[in-house]
């Protein structure tokens, strides 16, 4: 409390202790620091249908990342404005506050805000709006511990949300980011619609070479339709899992349809 | 992405008709725009450094009905911690609801945040500004170069507009030279020079220019 002359104030700014620390040193055997090569990809594992609350959810663990998103909707526009043919997409992208190395305030900050939006141009074009007239459909994703990769992450988790929501949609959208590690530092991250085969949101942070920036989308395409199994994978497990058990069990159908 | 056909006539009502769009698809396939540019032509541009007396440095640029004013203030802060011995830039957009009707009240506000985030994450890259020549005390002070983008009109390309104002507004950025003296309890004190002219300028050589692309049609 400011000019509280009877207290002992602490603090009022703390720092992590990890800006003391040593700078690693790093390998230049081509490899990153979990072993794997250049190339590979991180082990996903992927599951629809995990917030009971919402009208469909995902959550997605690329290696040690991992991110939580909820769908809801469609559902009627808080602010009615003129009339529109479209529905809205809204999409919100937050870290949790202890999902990165250093701690984040809880307010959602600029750079998360530039993801929201980012997130919002990749899945825009995938969905049907014209089918939820004067109606938004709330997108919601929470980075709860982030090990890179978390905007590719939260792009095909958020993808998998909406589909699982049963909000039309032309294709899945996939994520993939691939970062050069070398003379020049960079990070590149694509979403594609995989069927479509059609780039919707395309991110480059830092700098890289022309002929290098070329190359790493194109290693970003292809790690995206290597994705798209397991996306199609984990929606018809969920779906499976959804259908009422006592038409599989006897076999027979059941008389409500 | 910013369209071509922005200021055309249906920029008021912002919606367009079949016949419209069919008539921009058909002129686009023959390499010409409905202001009569072709495909890949840029609009006229209009740059002037120095025109508000109270920055560090500023500029105006006018890309053909886009007009931009950005102000550069540089003040002196503390550095980042994990970037002792660097600068920093702050961005900040104003889109002014006497640029376009769209921006009145907060209507602005997503398309400066869009703009804004792309400028912060341009100059995140190392190679883009050498931050270290902002470095006063390491891990003590520093200059903050704070620029603010000025929307006065807004006629389309604004990413281009913004992106080429910037550039020249941060080459037209004086930083007055500061001498650094330890007094007698051992306290670094910071001095800025008497004279005027004695200032130091920013290498903008590398600072990247926004170019936007649009595909209309297939």
């Amino acid at each position: 409390m400011p000019g509280d002359s009877r207290r002992v104030p602490g603090p009022q700014e703390s720092r992590s202790p990890h800006f003391y620390r040593k700078p690693e040193a790093h390998k230049n055997d081509g490899r990153r620091q979990d072993g794997r090569g250049p190339q590979d990809v991180r082990p996903v594992y992927l599951h629809a249908g995990v917030v009971s609350q919402a009208t469909g959810s995902a959550y997605i663990e690329m290696g040690q990342t991992k991110v939580i998103a909820a769908v809801y909707g469609p559902r009627e526009i808080a602010q009615r404005e003129e009339f529109t043919m479209k529905g809205r997409l809204t999409c919100e992208v937050k870290f949790a506050t202890f999902s990165c190395t250093k701690r984040r305030q809880h307010i959602q900050d600029s750079h998360e805000k530039d993801w929201s939006l980012i997130v919002l141009q990749a899945l825009e074009p995938a969905v049907c709006l014209d089918r939820f007239p004067k109606s938004q459909v709330d997108v919601y994703i929470t980075v709860l511990q982030n090990d890179g990769s978390a905007l590719a992450a939260a792009i095909t988790c958020a993808s998998v949300g909406l589909a699982d929501a049963g909000v039309m949609m032309y294709d899945v959208v996939a994520g993939c980011s691939m970062d050069q590690g070398t003379a020049e530092h960079g990070m590149v991250t694509v979403a594609l619609l995989p069927s479509l085969n059609q780039v919707s949101a395309l991110v480059l942070d830092g700098h890289l070479q022309q002929q290098t920036a070329v190359q790493a989308v194109k290693s970003c395409i292809t790690g995206c339709h290597g994705l798209y199994p397991i996306i199609k994978d984990c929606l018809v497990t969920s779906t499976q899992r959804n259908i009422p058990t006592t038409g599989r069990q006897t076999g027979q159908p059941d008389a409500n349809g | 992405l910013c369209c071509c056909f922005e200021e055309s006539m249906a920029s008021t009502l912002g919606v367009l008709s079949d016949a419209e769009r069919l008539f921009i698809v058909h002129g686009v396939q023959d390499d010409l725009r409905s202001d009569g540019r072709a495909c890949e032509d840029y609009r006229h541009m209009e740059v002037e450094t120095d025109v508000v007396s109270n920055t560090s440095g500023s500029a105006r640029l006018r890309l053909g009905n886009t007009d931009i004013l950005v102000g550069v203030k540089a003040e002196m802060g503390e550095p980042d911690p994990g970037r002792p011995k660097e600068g920093k830039l702050e961005f900040f957009l104003d889109c002014s609801a006497n640029a376009s009707p769209e921006f009145e009240g907060r209507g602005g506000e997503e398309l400066a945040i869009e703009v804004s985030n792309a400028l912060q994450r341009i100059f995140s890259s190392r190679s883009t500004l050498d931050l270290t020549s902002l470095c006063i005390i390491p891990g003590g002070q520093c200059w903050v170069l704070y620029v603010d983008v000025l929307v006065l009109e807004c006629g389309g390309n604004l990413f281009d507009a913004v992106s080429l104002a910037v550039k020249a507004a941060l080459f037209n950025t004086r930083i007055p030279t500061v001498l650094v003296t330890a007094d007698d309890e051992g306290q670094q004190e910071i001095e800025l020079s008497d004279d005027p002219y004695d200032v130091k300028r920013l290498d903008v050589e590398n600072v990247p220019l926004i170019v936007t692309l649009s595909k209309i049609g297939h």
